[in-house]
């Protein structure tokens, strides 16, 4: 038994079980930040925000994502077929792909590779693409400025990260997202580098347009980027958004996984650290992701 | 091993396959794509041999920055396919001719390194059993014997870029700017005039 699972068939099966073990309680994590999200918003508008599919509206998410996947894909014409379905696929594949390379706790990870950092560097500059390719294969000026707009608001920012990225390189002595958690057993990078941190911070937000939705100003650019994508069934994959005129639904039509990626990232390289060397019986994750969900809950509307 | 093989010519074909249709495709859009799968195929081969902080680097700069500007350009530019294409032929011998002297150089280097002193063992990326990875080791000799040629050609790299802003800079006389001084310094007295206007009169 043990050489099968050494074996390629043995390897591979282990490894789609590992991906699953992160991407499933990720996409779950997505859902239920939306909803949280949502939730928040409404109250902050005195509205009840989801309410009715489930207890409290908690299946809301999961309705939305139903119907969303089970709706109609409608490829405008004069469309770029191929690419029109590609990019939003491109998009939330990044969204996902990013994680594999995020450190759990000492030594749990799906792939402890030794460039991780600049893994998820790569990562994240490739997220432009879904985006650029998206607004240029709908035919449309308006989604093609929106892209554009947006694109050069990401690639902009990116530098940004990068600089910051190289400080904390230096302080860690290491690319390998393991070595830079344990390189704070002792001090949050956060502390000597607060600096930084503010930077890094900043340009994430702006990286992933949270706090100033200028990439899809609707009065102006109609949908933005997304106007075509969007209202044509394409969404599902995109995003978590369906009707443009619910007041909750405003907002970025960031897939929340990708914005989650980037806080889980904030927090590895500045935060997550210490905690899980530390406070050995405190698991990671859940500090983690509070720290992601105070991002994005911190923004303001 | 085998599985090594396999990955390799796969990745192979893919990124020379990708290199054709970088030429052969229709739409300037689809090539820059192409260029892409491209990018990712050759990286993918670094990954093979070990080589993956040069892999990484491949994808952020070229993939990540460097065909960004192309996308931006090629979709921005407006662009007569028919027109494009008219030139294939008659450009055909210069292409050809640049190829040949290509290939022969990639052969003269293979051949030299087969038959050269070292030409027994195959260079890895990393030796062996090696203790640092490759990142550092890469660091380490790039920053200690080739200090000067890396940091000329960052100097370089930043003369190049200083000379783009120089070479795109214009002053336009004929712009108003805003003066946020002059703004600033503005007192009422120099503003606003208070006028007693005669009744049936005009100021």
């Amino acid at each position: 038994m043990a050489s099968f699972w050494q074996g390629y068939a043995g390897v591979t099966l282990i490894t789609i079980g590992e991906a699953l073990a992160v991407i499933v309680p990720v996409l779950i994590a997505v859902a239920y930040l939306t909803y949280f999200e949502r939730k928040v918003l409404a109250f902050s508008q005195l509205r009840k925000g989801p309410n009715v599919v489930g207890p409290f509206g908690l299946l809301q998410p999961f309705a939305d994502g139903l119907k969303l996947l089970l709706k109609e894909t409608v490829v405008p014409s004069g469309a770029n077929r191929l690419v029109f379905i590609a990019a939003p696929v491109v998009t939330f594949t990044l969204a996902l792909v990013a994680w594999a390379v995020i450190p759990f706790d000492a030594g749990v990870v799906v792939a402890n590779i030794n460039v991780g950092i600049l893994y998820l560097f790569a990562i994240s500059s490739l997220g432009v693409y879904g985006i650029i390719l998206a607004g240029w294969a709908s035919n449309s000026r308006y989604a093609f400025l929106g892209a554009l707009r947006s694109a050069a608001q990401m690639v902009s920012y990116e530098v940004a990260i990068g600089f910051v990225l190289v400080t904390v390189l230096l302080c860690a002595g290491s690319l390998n997202l393991g070595r830079i958690v344990e390189a704070q057993r002792h001090v949050w990078f956060v502390v000597p580098l607060l600096p930084m941190a503010v930077i890094f911070f900043i340009s994430g937000l702006r990286n992933q347009s949270r706090p100033v939705r200028h990439r899809r100003r609707r009065e102006r650019i109609g949908g933005g980027l997304f106007c075509r994508i969007f209202r044509h069934g394409v969404r599902p994959l995109l995003s978590r958004r369906i009707r443009q005129h619910d007041p909750d639904q405003r907002d970025d039509q960031r897939p929340v996984s990708r914005r989650l990626a980037g806080a889980v990232r904030r927090a590895a390289l500045h935060l997550g650290a210490g905690m899980d060397l530390v406070f050995r019986q405190d698991r990671v994750l859940p500090v983690r992701v509070f720290v992601g969900a105070r991002d994005l809950s911190a923004v303001p509307l | 091993m085998i599985l090594h093989a396999i990955l390799f010519y796969v990745f192979a074909v893919a990124a020379v396959g990708a290199g054709a249709m970088v030429v052969a495709a229709r739409n300037p859009v689809h090539s820059v794509l192409f260029l892409i799968l491209a990018f990712f195929n050759t990286a993918a081969l670094f990954v093979l041999i070990g080589a993956e902080f040069l892999a990484m680097i491949l994808v952020i700069v070229y993939v990540g920055a460097v065909a960004v500007l192309f996308l931006f350009v090629v979709m921005m530019l407006d662009i007569d396919f028919a027109e494009l294409r008219s030139g294939f032929v008659r450009y055909l011998p210069i292409g050809a001719l640049v190829g040949l002297v290509l290939l022969a150089e990639l052969v003269l280097i293979s051949v030299s390194w087969a038959l050269g002193p070292t030409g027994s063992v195959v260079a890895a990326a990393t030796p062996s059993g090696a203790v640092v990875d490759n990142t550092r080791a890469l660091g380490e000799i790039l920053y200690t014997r080739y200090l000067f040629a890396f940091q000329m050609a960052g100097l370089i790299l930043l003369v190049a870029m200083i000379g783009a802003i120089v070479l795109t800079l214009r002053h336009r006389a004929d712009v108003r700017r805003q003066s946020i001084a002059a703004q600033l310094a503005r007192t009422r007295a120099q503003s606003v005039e208070v006028v007693k206007v005669p009744l049936g009169e005009h100021v």
